[in-house]
């Protein structure tokens, strides 16, 4: 089925997907797919888990699309909660998984050496978003990376908004105090 | 009164990063806290980390190829719905099928486990002469007969 005139929007779409229209679920894909890719690799820093995680939901999206309720919610801030829930439960898993035997874990911390060449802002932000809680690195992620609201963010976490604001000043801290550290760590090294 | 990192902190987080957008009787308060030292060793942190998180962080790899696969979901999902239950097994066991395959698995271990014990109840008749490598027989004799020599 084609669309004339004005662009739907998303909930008109996802009605539509709900009616099992391939079209419409097209559109959805061409307008978001790239958004929620970015925001599942900017929490899990890994592209073929990112890539793997919003598969899913779109795949739920496309076989559940009859749950969505426009009144209650944007279709945005409803797929936001399921690439967010799936990237928390994502993390869960992996952290429940024993380790093999005679594993020893990685020590993350760079030395000196390895934190010359990491001058790149990129590397120093994500070793300073390592620090974070799961909870703080998606408000993070949600608030400065995807660019929503505070009020967006907090229902895609299912919070209410006070307690997205505390969660938000929390991660700002810390974020600021990992990153002074580790200048200080690096002064520290160069002497 | 004088602000402290915490309270700058709760109003960035409320009303965003410019300070004019902030409430009127606020910005008094921030514009005194920024001019101290430590408001200007606050804001020094801040302007540093905005700058991190302003950097682009695009994703690496085939951004086209993962649309694709998006679009292909719905295709795939009616091949699985179609090719769902008429393979061999799916015909066999229909919706049951994982409880089958536990049922059994759990009748081969019955299975081994009741041969096993069957088959060490027939071997009794086999008696093994373990009298002449008992070692320890010798020992409590040797023993024995040392005590003795003593007394």
């Amino acid at each position: 089925m084609a669309f004339e005139g004005e662009e739907p929007t998303d909930e008109t779409l996802v009605a539509r997907v709900a009616t099992g229209d391939r079209t419409a679920f097209a559109f959805l894909v061409k307008r978001h797919g790239l958004r929620y890719r970015a925001l599942a690799f900017r929490y899990l820093d890994d592209v073929a888990r990112a890539e793997d995680l919003a598969q899913e939901a779109f795949v739920k999206l496309w076989t559940h699309a009859g749950r969505f309720d426009a009144g209650k919610a944007k279709f945005t801030t409803w797929f936001h909660r399921i690439v967010v829930n799936r990237c928390l439960d994502d993390k869960r898993r992996k952290k429940a998984d024993p380790l093999p035997e005679g594993f020893d874990e990685a020590d993350n911390r760079p030395g000196a050496e390895e934190k010359l060449a990491q001058e790149g802002g990129k590397a120093r932000l994500r070793t300073a978003l390592a620090a974070l809680s799961d909870r703080q690195k998606i408000a993070v992620t949600l608030s400065y990376f995807d660019g929503l609201s505070n009020m967006e963010a907090a229902a895609a976490m299912d919070m209410n908004l006070k307690a997205y604001e505390s969660l938000l000043v929390r991660s700002r801290a810390k974020l600021r105090e990992q990153l002074q550290a580790e200048k200080q760590q690096l002064f520290e090294a160069l002497g | 009164m004088p602000m402290n990192e915490q309270e700058y902190d709760e109003l960035r987080a409320r009303f965003g990063a410019d300070h004019e957008a902030w409430p009127k009787d606020k910005q008094q308060n921030v514009a005194l806290f920024l001019a101290s030292r430590e408001g200007e060793a606050f804001l020094a942190a801040e302007a540093e980390l905005d700058t991190l998180l302003a950097v682009d962080h695009a994703v690496p790899g085939d951004g086209d190829a993962f649309l694709s696969r998006l679009m292909d979901i719905p295709e795939r999902q009616a091949r699985a719905a179609a090719g769902g239950g008429k393979g061999f097994f799916a015909r066999l066991f229909g919706g049951w099928s994982a409880r089958a395959a536990i049922a059994s698995q759990a009748a081969v271990y019955i299975v081994v486990l009741g041969v096993g014990v069957a088959m060490g109840m027939q071997g009794g008749g086999n008696e093994v002469d373990t009298e002449g490598v008992d070692l320890s027989a010798h020992l409590f004799a040797s023993n024995a007969d040392l005590y003795l020599e003593e007394e």
